[in-house]
């Protein structure tokens, strides 16, 4: 069995199973899985609570997996078989930030027996370091998963910023973590985009959160709107609980004819407001990466975002309206400037000839990174 | 420049549904809705009700009347000059409204009706407590400034009964209902009015045997009327009386409970009016018939001769007969009724609703003593005396620890007096006296301020009700008072507060999700307290903003002192060494204190993640929490076990004695003092980590109620263990763990102490001091 188990990688992929959901992190999860390259073939696993330790998922449960994101439905069926016990050897990744205590003690065990092969993916540290986008409850029942990823062997990174975080704030080590694997924009899977005056929509996507400032790009819209400027809003995305402002704010909006918002867009839906859009329009106070401005300079669509998103940063400025803070007054002021056809056009052209990496890109780095484990 | 008073009128008359709109009511509506028609120089006054929030709410008529309401009477929340004018003296407990009577600097005027049951104890004070009662209101009267009695009979008898000085008497008289000066109509009149209701004293007797035995009323078919309400056996034994005299049953009406107009209508078709009563204050029923044209025939008592001058037109209350000779004679010669109509036209409009309301602010007006200039304490050649009620040793409760500790300073400047409900209280040099707490600093006169202390916990309940009930100046040591109300208070009163809090039903379940978690708590739970206290003191600015941006009321921060004073020799490393020794504490390992009670609220867990990380990074550190623990620390103890700690962390578990307590303050390394809410609540033991220059880690919000010095090192709200420990591991690699910044910590001491604390209260309270320290 163990001479079955070389030529594997073992995907942590519980979250994805037992809640699916449109975040970050399971488009991550989905885009790896479809452009795996191998040559180690990936085994999709979860963690079985009852037994400790991980099981693998039967096809079925993949391909559903895969189709899977709709909110609405039912979670996955999870195991299918139990992996042999020599999980010290085996090469496995969890690409997952989770808050489940035994998943957290398991991986510290298997680390603490020296399993040297584990490696991580880490999003992100913005519940720990940036509280206050967050519940004041719950710090403690976060701090599991740290305790488990600093006992983990091998961490890579979605970005610079990141890692910097773990060296910093997590480990306090200067030389700890491995590398940082940038994610792919091409993931809505849209053909390059160009200018045309009849694109007018501005499109915001994503979760509606306080930390995204989604409520500033409204303010920024409205006293667009109250001087008589049109400027067409399409906002695509789910709006939490701790969004009583924003939610107050879409409500009065319902009628406004220059506005439009959807709570649980399909994919379709998505691509269709991008292929309408003018820019993407994206403010949000912090990032671990950033993948919605990524995505649509992509697609050759210009967008205008905080200057430090740590996806923006990995880019040359072009097809880009950076913004040093965020403000309604200068997301305003950004929105005036592409509603010139002329400025929407250069940016247009510029985005197009940005390069973004592209998920197979990302797919092909983290495989050779876990392979070489 | 002209400051206009704040004119504070007693409205329970108005909130009370036997009064709100007839008698007492009708006058006090009246007298506020005409005043600045009546004194022009009260066009700015602020016209202010004092309502009690046990009684019914103000209907919106009579709230409209009013610039704004109080709930207690409290002279702190009135600009001076002030005003107080109470329409009722007699009819509400007045220890609700004694505070007023005994500040100099507020002009107080009472309405006087009558003193009938005074002289007719046999009929109205029969029972001891109504007797016990009528008197205290009767000796509180005497307390008031003017006397604005409704008629010059009651004014004489006040004069003699209370002797009170003439000068401070000014009739006003009682305003006529502008419905009863209608145009008379055409109708005929064709019935006698008797003025009645259910009182022996209003003497329907007379008038009824008077019109049963006239043969020319009867002949001449005559009906009489009573007005006022009467039970039915009322009815039925007036009826037997004016039917066993002679009476024709057919002509006796009771008009029972007509409304105004029905009644000014009555009035107007009245051949007569009688009004045989044997006392009264005043006699609305005279001057209404008189409005009416309606010739009105009146006993003779004084309030009457007042009214009605032609004596020959006053019978005597026994005399049927005189009675009857009058009425007979108005039937047979309509002249004669003219002539008394004529005669009577002169009297009523003196009782317009506006010429009284004119009589009454000009009055009160012209004998207001203008603002006096010194202060309560020159004025009086002494410190101002000054009620302090609070919690005290050895009740274990911070508050009480710091209300002690403030007392020497606070009783330089004025004569303290502490009421606690403390059993036992230790002795607290600098109070004048400690006395059992009670409602007499309220209600006594000797003193000048009151402030009650006020914080979350049963050692302040007694406090809180006095204070909602009396007003006065309050110190809030808590930021919010949910589990105040939740707990002590009862569930239903948690509602009730929280839904006029936030204008909407709140349900049960809301109260017990926000007390689970705090962080949910839409509003402070302090809009009693802030609606009843003036001046509303907090030692937070942040919470002080809240409350005046959720209240809308004029909160005020007083910086927190620190508390327990510190030799800099004590603090040296030698002291220091000394105190590590006596807690069997090693060299090597740093020790990480919290102090205070330990609790869910003050993110202990948070503080055991921190140490793991602490250690993860070969920090040699243990954690000490010094102070009780919340139930039996069993979950805080599991987590710790969890993360092998148990050997680690420590856990003080009896009640930590003052000497204790200090030696960990001293052989602490770095102090970690949290708050899991904000709402700007503060921290007696960071105060503590502040006095010894320990260099601590706060939360932003904690430190900034605090205005905590640079070695507090700030932490963002919410409490992050990632985030604490490297605070923790900064300060360690600084080398701040080894030092006691005790410049910076002498630095704080000087703005944050008790002298300055007491000034600062003292000015809060409008007492000045200057003039005493240069003394």
């Amino acid at each position: 069995m163990a001479a079955s188990g070389v030529n594997e990688v073992l995907i942590d992929l519980s979250e994805l199973v037992t809640n699916p959901l449109r975040t970050g992190i399971q488009r991550v999860e989905r885009e790896l899985l479809r452009h795996w390259p191998g040559p180690a073939s990936l085994v999709p696993c979860c963690f079985d609570s009852e037994a400790g330790t991980l099981v693998r998922l039967s096809d079925d449960t993949l391909a559903r997996l895969l189709n899977a994101g709709g909110e609405a439905e039912p979670p996955a069926n999870g195991a299918a078989a139990p992996i042999a016990p020599d999980l010290a050897e085996r090469i496995i990744f969890n690409p997952e930030l989770f808050y489940d205590r035994s998943r957290a003690a398991f991986y510290r065990r298997l680390c603490g027996a020296g399993a040297s092969r584990v490696s991580w993916l880490v999003h992100d540290f913005l519940p720990w370091l940036q509280p206050a986008f967050f519940s004041r409850r719950g710090a403690c029942d976060r701090m599991d998963y740290l305790l488990a990823l600093r006992a983990v062997p091998r961490v890579a990174f979605v970005s610079g910023e990141t890692r910097a975080d773990y060296r910093r704030a997590i480990m306090r080590d200067e030389q700890s973590g491995g590398p940082v694997f940038p994610l792919g924009g091409d993931g809505p899977g849209l053909p390059k985009q160009s200018f045309d005056a009849a694109r007018r929509d501005f499109v915001v996507l994503g979760t509606i959160e306080p930390r995204k400032n989604v409520a500033v790009i409204l303010e920024a819209f409205r006293s667009l709107w109250a001087k008589g400027i049109s400027a067409p809003l399409v906002m695509l995305g789910r709006v939490v609980a701790e969004a009583e402002r924003e939610r107050a704010m879409l409500a009065a909006l319902a009628d406004c004819p220059l506005f439009t918002f959807a709570e649980h867009p399909q994919e379709a839906t998505v691509r269709a407001a991008l292929c309408r859009a003018r820019a993407l329009v994206t403010a949000s106070a912090a990032e671990g990466f950033g993948l919605t401005p990524f995505e649509a300079l992509a697609a050759g669509i210009p967008v205008i975002t905080p200057a430090d998103l740590p996806s923006i940063r990995l880019l040359p400025a072009d097809g880009q309206l950076r913004l040093p803070g965020v403000s309604a007054p200068e997301i305003a002021a950004a929105v005036r400037l592409l509603l010139d056809d002329a400025t929407a056009a250069r940016l247009f052209a510029e985005a197009a000839r940005l390069h973004v990496p592209t998920w197979a890109d990302f797919a092909r780095d983290i495989s050779a990174w876990l392979q070489e484990a | 420049m002209t400051r206009w008073p704040d004119i504070l009128v007693d409205a329970r008359a108005l909130q009370d549904p036997e009064y709100s709109r007839r008698g007492i009511g009708r006058l006090t509506s009246n007298l506020v809705a005409s005043a600045r028609t009546a004194a022009p120089e009260l066009e700015a006054a602020r016209f202010l009700a004092l309502v009690d929030p046990a009684m019914p709410p103000l209907s919106p008529a009579h709230r409209a009347l009013f610039d704004a309401e109080r709930c207690a009477a409290s002279p702190a929340a009135l600009h001076r000059p002030a005003w107080f004018i109470e329409p009722s003296p007699m009819t509400h407990d007045p220890l609700f409204v004694a505070r007023l009577l005994g500040d100099s600097e507020i002009f107080s005027a009472a309405v006087v009706y009558d003193f009938i049951p005074f002289d007719a104890p046999e009929r109205y004070l029969t029972r001891t407590e109504t007797r016990l009662a009528y008197h205290t209101a009767l000796a509180w009267l005497r307390r008031y400034r003017l006397f604005l009695p409704i008629s010059a009979s009651t004014a004489a008898r006040l004069a003699t009964l209370l002797r009170i000085p003439e000068r401070d008497i000014a009739t006003a008289g009682a305003p006529l209902d502008p419905l009863f000066a209608a145009s008379p109509s055409s109708a005929s009149r064709r019935h006698v009015l008797v003025a009645g209701g259910a009182d022996p004293r209003k003497n329907v007797e007379c008038p009824l045997r008077a019109h049963a035995t006239s043969t020319a009323l009867n002949a001449a078919c005559v009906p009489i009327v009573v007005s006022g309400i009467y039970p039915p056996s009322e009815v039925e034994r007036l009826a037997a009386l004016h039917e066993a005299e002679g009476g024709e049953p057919s002509l006796l009406s009771f008009a029972g409970g007509i409304d105004d107009a029905g009644l000014a209508r009555l009035y107007r078709e009245s051949l007569a009016v009688v009004v045989a009563s044997h006392a009264e204050g005043f006699s609305l029923p005279v001057i209404e018939a008189m409005a009416s044209a309606a010739p009105v025939f009146a006993s003779a008592i004084p309030v009457h001769s007042e009214l009605v001058a032609d004596s020959s037109l006053l019978f005597p209350p026994g005399d049927p007969l005189a009675l009857a000779r009058l009425l007979e004679r108005v039937l047979r010669e309509p002249s004669f009724a003219a002539s008394v109509v004529a005669a009577q036209e002169a009297v009523w409009p003196r009782f317009r609703a506006e010429r009284v309301a004119e009589r009454f602010w000009q009055a009160i007006a012209a004998r207001a003593a203008p603002p006096r200039l010194a202060t309560v304490g020159i004025a009086r050649g002494s410190r101002p005396r000054v009620a302090l009620l609070t919690p005290l040793p050895p009740d274990r409760t911070g508050v009480a620890d710091y209300s002690a500790a403030s007392v020497q300073e606070l009783g330089r400047r004025v004569e303290l007096h502490l009421f606690t409900a403390t059993p036992s209280p230790a002795p607290v040099p600098g109070a004048t006296s400690i006395c059992p707490l009670s409602a007499l600093p309220f209600l006594s006169h000797r003193f000048d301020r009151i402030v009650g202390v006020i914080g979350n916990s049963e050692f302040h309940l007694q406090i809180f009700n006095l204070l909602l009930r009396y007003g006065g100046a309050a110190i809030a040591h808590d930021a919010r008072m949910l589990g105040f109300y939740r707990v002590l208070l009862g569930m239903e009163r948690a509602r009730a507060v929280a839904s006029a809090e936030l204008g909407r039903s709140v349900a049960p379940e809301e109260i017990d999700a926000w007390l689970a978690n705090e962080a949910e708590l839409p509003t402070l739970f302090l809009g009693e307290l802030a609606a009843a206290c003036t001046p509303l003191i907090f030692h937070s600015p942040r919470t002080a903003r809240l409350a005046a941006e959720r209240y809308h009321i004029p909160a005020h921060w007083l910086p927190f002192s620190l508390q327990r004073p510190w030799q800099t020799a004590a603090l040296r490393p030698a002291a220091r060494a000394a105190a590590r020794a006596r807690l069997g504490l090693s060299g090597e390992e740093i020790v990480l204190a919290s102090f205070g009670y330990v609790h869910e609220s003050k993110c202990p867990e948070e503080c055991i993640w921190a140490l793991e990380m602490l250690r993860g990074w070969g920090i040699a550190a243990r954690l000490v929490f010094v102070g009780a623990v919340q139930g039996d620390g069993l979950p805080l103890r599991t987590v710790a076990e969890r993360l092998a700690l148990a050997d680690r962390v420590q856990f003080l578990d009896a009640y930590t004695s003052e000497a204790a307590y200090r030696d960990w303050l001293l052989a602490a390394d770095l102090a970690i003092q949290l708050r899991r809410f904000g709402f700007g609540s503060i921290s007696g033991a960071l105060s503590d980590c502040i006095a010894v220059a320990l260099p601590t880690i706060a939360n932003a919000e904690l430190a900034e109620a605090m205005e905590a010095p640079s070695f507090v090192r700030t932490i963002p709200d919410p409490v992050s263990p990632v985030l604490l420990a490297n605070a923790a591991a900064d300060l360690i690699a600084e080398g701040a763990h080894h030092s006691r910044p005790l410049a910076a910590s002498e630095e704080y001491a000087a703005t944050h102490n008790f002298a300055r604390y007491a000034e600062g209260l003292c000015n809060l309270l409008g007492l000045e001091t200057e003039w005493r320290q240069a003394a």
